[in-house]
């Protein structure tokens, strides 16, 4: 299915976002996720839909 | 010396010297500058994940049981933006204190006010402790310290510009308006300006590109340090007054006239 993830549509065979982090590789404790503009607390796993609007982000160097 | 901490919130430093974490040439030289600074707080910013590289992750390299690390809201253009970056970042796990920064205008970045305001409201309200960088307005700076922020983050020239402190007079009159602490930020391109801020009683400065930028960072990290630390101490001592005239230092009497 289609997902909106950090403003580019991506085509996603997870369903959920734990097999999201999986299938894009990426480590859950290093990440933070909001869906349909929703925070998602860490360590939570959630449904993912058609048309979702994911932002992951992450922290980097900055002033 | 020993016991002149200084108190953020209901926190404590014994260091003076605030590092911001961007610019570097890798994590590992980052790492070691905020060693050499024996920085206490580092600053850190919040972006989208790269998809294709997710791995990167800045906050392996640094020690949360020793650092604060104070993620900012660089980026922000209304307080709107600002006040979900720091949810974000808190979501993360990362303690709720904030580096608000609203930088509207893209080509100096300097802060928006009215939206800084807005935004600190919102969040010491949530419970943030709310860090503002502003300009080096002393009205303002009054009205954040009212709202309950604890510091103020008055600017010396523009983010990343190496000028050093064109906003000294303001500076001296939010020293003496405001009781909490203030951090000089942004600007500052050499220790002698680190030296200067805090000579006139700031109570910390924060750098980034000036170290990140030289061309040894670490020893320019150290560098900042020793310019904290002696004019931290020449505060501390009392500077005397200047003088328009000389005066001499060697006595005037006694002086062996031809």
């Amino acid at each position: 299915m289609q997902l909106i993830i950090n403003g580019a549509k991506q085509n996603v065979s997870a369903h959920d976002l734990s097999a999201l982090f999986a299938e894009l590789k990426m480590n859950p404790q290093t990440v933070v996720v909001e869906k349909n503009d929703a925070i998602i607390p860490r360590g939570e796993n959630c449904v993912l839909q058609g048309g979702d609007k994911l932002e992951i982000v992450r922290f980097v160097g900055g002033g | 010396m020993t016991n002149d901490k200084l108190k953020i919130g209901d926190r404590e430093f014994n260091s003076r010297l605030l590092i911001g974490t961007g610019k570097f040439g890798s994590h590992k030289i980052m790492r070691a500058a905020v060693d050499a600074a024996e920085a206490e707080i580092v600053t850190v910013a919040l972006r989208r994940v790269d998809l294709r590289n997710p791995q990167d992750q800045i906050l392996e390299h640094l020690d949360a049981k020793k650092i604060l690390i104070l993620p900012n809201t660089a980026g922000a253009r209304d307080h709107i933006e600002a006040v979900r970056m720091a949810r974000l970042a808190a979501a993360a796990g990362l303690p709720k204190w904030v580096k608000l920064e609203v930088t509207p205008e893209p080509r100096f970045l300097l802060p928006d006010p009215i939206e800084t305001l807005k935004a600190a409201e919102i969040l010491v309200k949530e419970g943030f402790k709310v860090l503002p960088y502003i300009n080096a307005d002393p009205i303002l700076a009054k009205r954040l310290e009212e709202v309950g922020c604890v510091t103020v983050m008055p600017l010396g020239s523009p983010i990343g510009s190496n000028r050093g402190i064109k906003t000294l007079d303001n500076i001296r009159i939010i020293i003496d308006l405001v009781k909490i602490p203030v951090v000089v930020d942004a600007g500052l391109g050499k220790p002698s300006d680190a030296a200067l801020a805090m000579e006139i009683g700031a109570a910390a400065v924060l750098i980034n590109t000036a170290i990140a930028t030289a061309g040894n960072p670490v020893e320019m990290a150290r560098a900042f340090k020793l310019a904290v630390t002696a004019g931290r101490l020449a505060y501390l001592s009392r500077l005397p007054s200047e003088k328009f005239a000389a005066e001499a230092s060697s006595p005037q009497s006694g002086i062996i006239h031809s």
